[in-house]
């Protein structure tokens, strides 16, 4: 009724630019909110890991750390030697022995030591034990004499190798 | 009934003003005091029976004790799920019943099934013990004690006695377990060598030793009968004799001669000292040993009142402790807490102050602004108070629900004031002859008929979350029961305290003046656009076709996730070596990794604990280690998280993974388990299910997205056996059962008496010296006594050898089980969770094996499949409302089938932004969906009005006025809506935002389409459809 005649009366200038004040208003409200969620809102990761060269790769029944790796460990390092070992019946001989705590047990009593052949690399070697003094292992089959083995950090080095990590 | 309610506002508005403001002042601070949380109580009802077992490895638990256990506990009433696990010498049974059972009755049926369960179980298993129950988020507090004056020995009996003894009398506190403890006992270090040097027996020393004592444990020796001291009877008084035992030191106990050879005295076959006993566990505290107190609380205890009482009693405590350091911030879940509510808070406050500056843009008139501003927080309010009232917790589910609700509460304040400034402005203009309340009354009504139909629509929408079953319902239910009472609050206020207010601010304001500005400019552009829009509505339906198009394609290509990862403050990574690995190289590593971790900038402090400890829920080896890291506040969350993760991953061969309490919690009352992609294989035969496991290992491994993926670290662990020779045992006079009995007590000690002293109990123990156990090689040269009184070495009538014997024995429902486990990175849940299952069904089991996939996915798939049924029954309720409420069929489904669209923007913004559709998205839906509904209902409804009770004939001409006087409101409650958001956005995911962020990113996309929705194509409908046959309402 009356609405009509009203806005008929009304020119038409005003209401163009209202109209574009308006929509031009509504467009920048959206926009802005679109800004707002993408830009300043933190959204969450979603770019994949890359495959990551972890701080130890074995590989050919070895084990190669990183040097932070080893630096993380603590690994510490003996030797396997001969030494002058007294036999029970008293005389004493010149026998293979090695820091007990380089000393590993497999699950069926297989005794083995990590040696160091190369820097940051370490291999299982097998082992005998035949008798036990003190803090060391007398052995009566093994790596020869001089072989470096790990001392301290061998749990760790067992861990990686049977991929307990991860 | 409205009318009533209205009318009777208006003429009492007096008293309800003042009753308004009552309820305000008393309910904030009652509010104020409300138990607050994170979670709800999300667990089902569970009962933990622990049986110590000492000398048993892992398979003869399990088959002796937990077995015969299982089997005796097996179909208690209400039961659901029955687990186990069995490691030396321990067995842990966890009973999960069905949710909605009392636990106490539950914990009642347990007792009584154990005690008839005992007499089967052997004797040297402890009588299994019930936990006590605590929630679903157990640890409340870790303490860390250290010091570098007290030994650790002193400071252990302290802490049991005195300070355990304290804690557990804090209200909420269920249980207070001490890693780390080294009791502090007299030790007589038996020397086998020694003692063959002297012709001395183990059992001699045993019955000295124990003898020596008041309170001697051996059964059959003579210090097992305490004597009582008598009394003396005078002629008057009676005299009751008391023997003070005399304070017992190493050096005293040393002299006490030998029983058989009392010339000699302990000292020359042992060593006498003070010791501790042998460790199961260990604590790292300030990277060296020290204890680690961890406090449990009940499933009814509060957060942050158990945890300000625990400090308040550690306050206490604080003075007698000099030279012990105190570390109560290992693990504060109640930081998080304090911090959640600051930030919704703040966010909230300065919402508010949009929503004002919004109401005063639009209306230019403070008085309505006021009374829109008095509005909405008493709403809140009165919600709050009644869920006070029903006891429960403010947590982070209400919470969710009362912003839902924001929308309704917005909007009920806005439209109602609106109008009836509307109304009284036309009132005053063109000089009606109505006085100031009836045209209230009537203005209010205006609105609230049509609103109620939307409010209904609301809450049947929301309808379905009450019947959800298991850890979605018990999350969701908080959620729904906050929004329902905020909403029908909020109608509440709308119809009394609203109308009030109006006449009594507004009666003498001057509304005649100038028309604001935005409104008029508003109305003049939108009347313009609209009209040409009319004229040409095809173009109109094809673009909602185009934006409901759109959201089709954009939906499926959002990730879904349930729960939202916590910003807590409090890290836990596991610190797992290789089953079998010693307490020394355990205890090593992990203060290697303690140091590496403090270093880094951010980290506050950091709590270890390693193995089991007494009345604990770790059911694990010594190389079974946790770290405890606490970030400072104010550190920056991602760049500390991405160090601490680094840091981590430097070390080889440990299993390690970062996590966050609550995340582990939940994943691991879902599944038993702390990962959220778990496939359970169950079966017989251990080797057969570990091999079944490296399959599906090797087949989930290619899958992309899984990360950290591993067994159950159910492996072969060597083991000493010792199996005595019968012939040659028989040979020396030697019977299976000395032999046992002797290398028992010189391997692993054995109490033979207690010393009562100042209020603490010490044990006195027989071991043998260090040297004698040091090395497999001791072993076979322990020596055992002989009938004729000599020795011979163990060695020589047994044979030792290592054997392999599984580390632990997992059973689900008496069935033995080993679990592949995966964590989820780069890529969401859901579509790692499908291709896992894909994987899954390609791998063959043998008979009597089968694999079942577990975890937050399972869940979410059983819960989404229930929704939906529920989800059709609500659209059929809101088809019908809708019928109601316009009184017009074609209407109601045109309505119905465009307001999805309304959704869309939401759809998108939340592509934008995470990504992903998670519990917080989907509330921003419910709110989207309600704020469109009641707007188009609004403008609708008006149209009707409109034409009944104004006059206007139906045409172009209707809609244009109507759509007109609709567009303030319907801007208002938009840009209210969306201003009060802002800061929720803006803030981003930081702690208590988690759920609230996703959300409030979709109502904000959600407001934009809907607007338009409502704006534009709403009236182009009506134009098309709305046309009634008949008039249903009278005319003006």
């Amino acid at each position: 009724m009356t609405t009509e005649t009203i806005q008929g009366t009304r020119s038409n200038d005003p209401r163009r630019l209202a109209a574009l004040i308006l929509g031009g208003l509504l467009a920048a409200g959206a926009l802005a909110l679109l800004l707002v969620v993408v830009v300043i809102s933190p959204s969450s990761e979603t770019k994949a890991t890359d495959a990551e060269s972890g701080p130890a790769t074995v590989e050919n029944d070895r084990v190669i750390l990183t040097e932070e790796a080893s630096e993380r460990l603590g690994i510490e390092t003996g030797a396997i030697t001969d030494s002058e070992v007294q036999a029970p019946t008293g005389e004493s001989s010149l026998r293979k022995v090695v820091p007990y705590s380089a000393v590993l047990y497999g699950v069926d009593g297989g005794a083995f030591v990590y040696t160091n052949p190369e820097p940051l690399t370490f291999a299982r070697a097998p082992i005998t034990i035949e008798s036990i003094k003190g803090d060391a292992a007398v052995l009566s089959d093994g790596p020869a004499s001089g072989t470096t083995v790990v001392t301290v950090g061998s749990a760790e080095l067992f861990g990686a190798e049977f991929e307990f990590e991860e | 009934m409205m009318r009533a309610i209205v009318g009777w506002s208006l003429r009492f508005r007096f008293l309800l003003i003042f009753l308004a403001a009552g309820l305000m002042f008393f309910g904030y601070r009652d509010v104020r005091n409300m138990p607050v949380d994170v979670f709800p109580e999300f667990a089902p009802p569970r009962v933990e029976v622990q049986t110590l077992s000492v000398g048993l490895n892992s398979t003869e638990v399990e088959s002796q004790v937990t077995i015969p256990l299982e089997d005796a506990l097996n179909g208690v009433q209400d039961l659901d799920i029955m687990r186990s696990k069995s490691v030396s010498d321990l067995s842990s049974i966890t009973l999960y019943f069905k949710p909605g059972t009392d636990l106490m009755r539950a914990r009642q049926l347990v007792t009584e099934r154990l005690s008839v369960a005992q007499a089967t179980l052997p004797t040297w298993a402890a009588p299994p013990f019930i936990m006590p129950p605590v929630s679903a988020t157990r640890r409340v507090l870790m303490i860390g004690l250290s010091s570098e004056t007290i030994p650790l020995t002193d400071l252990s009996m302290t802490a049991y006695w005195k300070i355990r003894a304290r804690l557990l009398r804090v209200p909420g506190v269920a249980n207070v377990a001490i890693w780390g403890e080294r009791l502090k006992m007299l030790q007589v270090q038996a020397d086998p060598e020694r003692m063959r040097g002297n012709g001395v027996s183990l059992d001699e020393v045993m019955e000295t030793t124990a003898d020596a004592v008041d309170a001697g444990l051996l059964r059959y020796s003579e210090g097992a009968v305490i004597g009582t001291g008598g009394y003396l009877d005078t002629a008057n008084q009676r005299l009751v004799i008391r023997h003070v035992p005399p304070v017992l030191t190493p050096a005293a106990l040393a002299q006490v001669p030998l029983k058989e050879h009392p010339a000699l005295h302990l000292s020359d076959v042992a060593d006498v000292l003070e010791d501790h006993q042998p460790l199961v566990g260990d604590a790292v505290v300030n990277d060296q040993p020290g204890l680690l107190l961890v406090v449990d609380k009940f499933p009814w205890a509060n957060t942050l009142e158990t945890t300000h009482g625990l400090e308040r009693a550690l306050d206490e405590l604080r003075p007698a402790l000099t030279g012990v350091q105190i570390d109560a911030n290992i693990f504060r879940p109640a930081t998080f807490i304090d911090m959640s509510i600051e930030n919704l808070t703040r966010a909230l406050i300065i919402g508010s102050l949009l929503v004002v500056v919004i109401l005063i843009a639009f209306l230019f008139e403070w008085r309505t602004a006021l009374i829109s501003l008095v509005a909405m927080p008493l709403s809140l309010m009165v919600a709050l108070l009644v869920l006070h009232q029903m006891g429960a917790t403010i947590n982070v589910m209400v919470l969710a629900g009362l912003v839902i609700a924001i929308g309704v509460v917005v909007d009920d304040a806005i439209i109602d004031v609106e109008n009836i400034w509307r109304r009284l402005r036309q009132q005053r203009l063109e000089g009606q002859e109505k006085s100031t309340a009836a045209t209230i009354l009537d203005a209010s009504l205006e609105v609230r008929s049509a609103i109620v139909h939307a409010t209904l629509m609301d809450l049947v929408v929301l309808m379905p979350v009450f019947f959800l079953e298991g850890l979605t319902g018990s999350f969701f239910r908080p959620l729904a029961l906050s929004f329902v009472l905020a909403v029908l609050a909020s109608m509440l206020v709308a119809l009394t305290v609203t109308p009030a207010l109006a006449l009594m601010l507004l009666s003498k304001a001057p509304l005649h003046g100038r028309e604001p500005p935005l409104r008029r400019l508003l109305q003049a552009g939108y009347s313009s656009v609209l009209r040409r829009i009319i004229r040409r509505p095809a173009a109109a339906y094809v673009s909602v076709a185009t934006v409901v198009l759109v959201g089709l394609i954009v939906a499926p290509q959002l990730g879904e996730e349930l729960l939202p990862t916590f910003k807590e403050r409090d890290f836990l990574t596991h610190w797992i070596t290789a089953p079998g690995t010693s307490h020394p190289e355990e205890a090593r590593i992990t203060t290697e990794g303690t140091e590496a971790l403090r270093a880094i900038p951010g980290v506050q402090t950091v709590g270890a604990h390693i193995g089991q400890a007494f009345l604990a829920e770790e059911v694990v080896g010594v190389n079974f280690g946790e770290n405890w890291i606490s970030v400072d506040p104010n550190a920056d969350y991602d760049p500390t998280i991405e160090a601490i993760e680094e840091t981590v991953g430097t070390y080889p061969g440990l299993l390690h993974e970062v996590e966050t309490y609550l995340k582990e919690t939940t994943e691991e009352v879902l599944t038993g388990t702390s990962q959220p992609i778990v496939v359970r294989i169950n079966g017989p035969d251990l080797p057969v299910l570990r091999e079944k496991a490296e399959e599906v290992e090797e087949a989930l491994s290619s899958i992309e997205g899984i990360d950290e993926l591993h067994k159950d670290l159910q492996v072969d662990v060597p083991q000493v056996q010792v199996k005595v020779d019968l012939d040659k045992a028989q040979h020396y006079g030697v019977k299976p059962g000395d032999v046992r009995r002797a290398a028992g007590v010189l391997v692993s000690s054995e109490e033979v008496a207690d010393i009562y002293q100042g209020g603490k109990t010490y044990e006195v123990q027989v071991w043998s010296t260090p040297k004698t156990r040091e090395n497999l090689g001791s072993i076979e040269e322990l020596l055992i006594d002989t009938p004729t009184g000599g020795h011979v070495r163990l060695g020589d009538i047994a044979e030792i050898r290592v054997a392999p014997t599984p580390n632990v024995v997992q059973r689900e429902n008496q069935s033995r089980r080993i679990d592949v486990l995966a964590g989820v990175k780069g890529r969401d849940l859901g579509s790692v969770s499908r291709d896992v299952q894909s994987a899954l069904s390609e791998i063959e089991f043998p008979l009597g094996y089968h694999a079942e996939m577990l975890g937050e996915f399972n869940e979410r798939q059983q819960a989404q499949d229930r929704l939906v049924l529920f989800g059709i029954g609500s659209a059929i309720g809101v088809l019908l409302l809708l019928g109601a409420a316009f009184g017009n069929w074609r209407l109601a489904i045109l309505s119905f089938l465009t307001l999805p669209s309304a959704l869309v923007g939401g759809v998108l913004a939340a592509y934008a932004g995470d990504g992903v559709i998670s519990l917080g998205s989907l509330v921003g839906f419910l709110t989207v969906f309600g704020i469109a509904a009641r707007n188009g209902i609004m403008l609708i409804s008006h149209f009707q009005y409109l034409e009944d009770h104004e006059g206007e004939t139906f045409g172009v001409d209707l809609v244009l006025r109507g759509a007109r006087e609709r567009i303030a409101p319907i801007l208002m409650t938009a840009s209210a809506a969306a201003l009060a958001l802002v800061p929720l956005v803006v803030a981003g995911s930081i702690p208590g935002n988690e759920i609230e962020h996703p959300m409030a990113v979709v109502i904000l996309g959600g407001l934009v389409t809907s607007t338009i929705l409502n704006l534009f194509i709403v009236p182009s409908l009506y134009l098309q459809f709305g046309r009634r046959g008949r008039r249903l309402a009278q005319t003006a």
